[in-house]
């Protein structure tokens, strides 16, 4: 296969942020990273203002609609979450003299099956083009994990300075950096025992602030021990900032997930809820590699912290009880783990490194 | 036209232009993924084996051939050998038959697919009963059949089942997507 240097990447937004968050991440990777001409035909850009002011970076945001007018396809075009293309580009993508590299760019998971279906290219049986499923992941055999060239260098600068990181709080209205208190940023679903969390924070013995973004903007209260501070919604670039300079990271879905990981701190993850529970199995799933990272008391403590924080839902939030206490009693291990888990991402190539090396293997 | 998650061992689909016949057929779904399948296909013209992924809901033409009911007699070397109601032999290898192998037993009855005379591939049941030879103590009070724990059966090949089925029971599989369904009494 030639070398890529054009890629049109499809995505439709089911809900949230997530699916245009990651589309956006890797299409800004591969303009910035690689200088590849990116298209990111995406069927609601206006959820990308809330997560990415200036949503331009090299890439070209296209509205994708009924009227959209394709041509001149791109040497690789993925299709996002199995969003199904426009027939335009199923028939461009056929009349193109060298057929486009097409991959079908799956969500993130630890599970063994995604291993063995990952990077399978397949003859799609209408179109007789290869199609192939890309599953990021955790392994190395995996699709692995969207890391910008810069983020690691960037990180460590920001978390080695402690004035850096109180500029950049200073410029989000946030307190400064104060060895009293643990800081915690929170970004969860509705379905997340959130006032079961305020209420073992309160409680504690010493004191802790929890930076919540929210739509609602600046807001600070007060309750025992705990200091929550709302804070404006914050774009994906000053995300990360935010991950750095707290202690413990409540994240959800797919894009901040990973970046929590990145962010070489301790964190727990809200997943996404599916019918049927199958997000529990997948939440299993990275557990069990995840926990390998920590000690035994420490890995069962984070264990049953994910456990309430994802089914506790389904009891009714006013009545779960949050294991907040046990868990932060084991910060230090949390923060260790969270160090050797990040080491071990970072020591792998990232999933554009791996999407580039699929497409010349191909 | 039939959707891939339709699609198990035994069928034969076209494939860009090529009668593919399906030896081994695993449905997968998890979160927010979408649910694919992944064939093991032996291409008819070529005789070239190939493994492939498909979202569940790709559709592929699929061929009638001919077929006949059978049932498995034994394995002679690397043999299977399936008999019809005249007693006509059919041997069929490992590869032909690699997706049924976990639910193989003597006098179970299957269906054999033939091209141009010769038999290519052997469908079994949608559904069969097994019997559970080892799994875990049940767990008292889960009821729910969300938790899942794996289940051995006679063949050796394990399959989650919820956790409240106890060893030595009969269950009720789903041999498309290799899926517990029930208990049987």
């Amino acid at each position: 296969m030639p070398h890529i240097s054009s890629v049109d990447l499809f995505c439709k937004v089911i809900d949230n942020f997530g699916d245009a968050g990651v589309c956006y991440r890797l299409a800004r990777s591969m303009a910035v990273d690689r200088g590849w001409r990116v298209r990111l035909f995406i069927d609601l850009p206006d959820v990308l203002s809330k997560i990415v002011p200036d949503p331009h970076q090299g890439v070209e945001i296209i509205c994708w609609d009924d009227d959209l007018a394709y041509s001149g396809c791109s040497d690789l075009v993925i299709e996002a979450f199995a969003c199904t293309l426009p027939d335009a580009a199923l028939m461009a993508m056929k009349a193109r003299a060298v057929p486009p590299v097409w991959v079908d760019l799956e969500y993130l998971t630890a599970e063994d099956w995604a291993l063995s279906c990952h990077a399978i290219p397949s003859t799609h049986p209408s179109t007789g083009l290869k199609k192939t499923l890309f599953f990021p992941g955790f392994d190395e055999r995996s699709g692995g994990v969207i890391r910008e060239t810069d983020l690691i260098s960037r990180r460590n600068s920001f978390q080695n300075d402690v004035l850096m990181q109180n500029s950049w709080r200073m410029s989000h209205n946030l307190p400064q950096f104060d060895a009293n208190f643990i800081d915690l940023s929170l970004f969860s679903y509705k379905t997340a025992p959130i006032d079961g969390l305020f209420d073992g924070l309160s409680r504690l013995n010493w004191p802790v602030r929890v930076f919540l973004p929210s739509e609602t903007g600046f807001g600070v209260e007060r309750h025992g021990s705990l200091e929550l501070h709302r804070i404006p919604f914050l774009p994906q670039y000053d995300y990360d900032y935010l991950l750095w300079t707290c202690s413990l990271n409540f994240v959800r879905g797919e894009d901040s997930f990973v970046r929590a990981q990145l962010a070489g701190r301790p964190f727990i993850w809200n997943i996404y809820v599916q019918d049927e529970d199958q997000h529990l199995v997948k939440l299993e799933a990275f557990l069990k590699l995840y926990g390998a990272a920590f000690s035994p008391l420490t890995r069962e403590r984070l264990d049953k912290f994910h456990e309430v924080w994802n089914q506790g839902g389904h009891a009714g939030k006013a009545s779960v009880k949050v294991p907040i206490s046990e868990l932060l009693t084991e910060l230090p291990d949390l923060q260790d783990g969270a160090c050797r888990w990040s080491d071990r991402i970072e020591g792998q190539t990232s999933l554009l490194d791996r999407l580039d090396q699929f497409c010349r293997a191909l | 036209m039939k959707f891939a998650q339709d699609l198990r061992t035994g069928n034969v689909v076209m494939v860009d232009n090529s009668p593919m016949v399906i030896q081994k057929a695993e449905y997968n779904k998890s979160g927010r993924n979408a649910a694919v399948m992944k064939f093991k296909f032996r291409n008819l013209l070529t005789g070239t084996n190939a493994e492939a992924v498909y979202k569940t809901d790709e559709k592929f033409e699929d061929i009638i051939l001919d077929t006949k009911e059978v049932t498995y007699s034994y394995e002679s070397g690397d043999m299977y050998v399936f008999m019809d109601e005249e007693y006509n032999q059919y041997e069929l290898s490992k590869d032909d038959i690699e997706g049924l192998l976990k639910y193989l037993e003597e006098q179970m009855p299957c269906e054999v697919t033939f091209y141009n005379g010769k038999p290519i591939s052997v469908t079994p049941p949608v559904k069969i009963v097994r019997e559970v030879v080892y799994t875990e103590p049940a767990v008292r009070g889960d009821t729910s059949g969300k938790v899942m724990k794996p289940a051995r059966l006679p063949s050796g090949y394990e399959i989650p089942v919820p956790a409240f089925v106890e060893m030595g029971e009969k269950i009720e599989i789903d041999t498309r997507t290799d899926e517990y369904v029930s208990r049987v009494k």
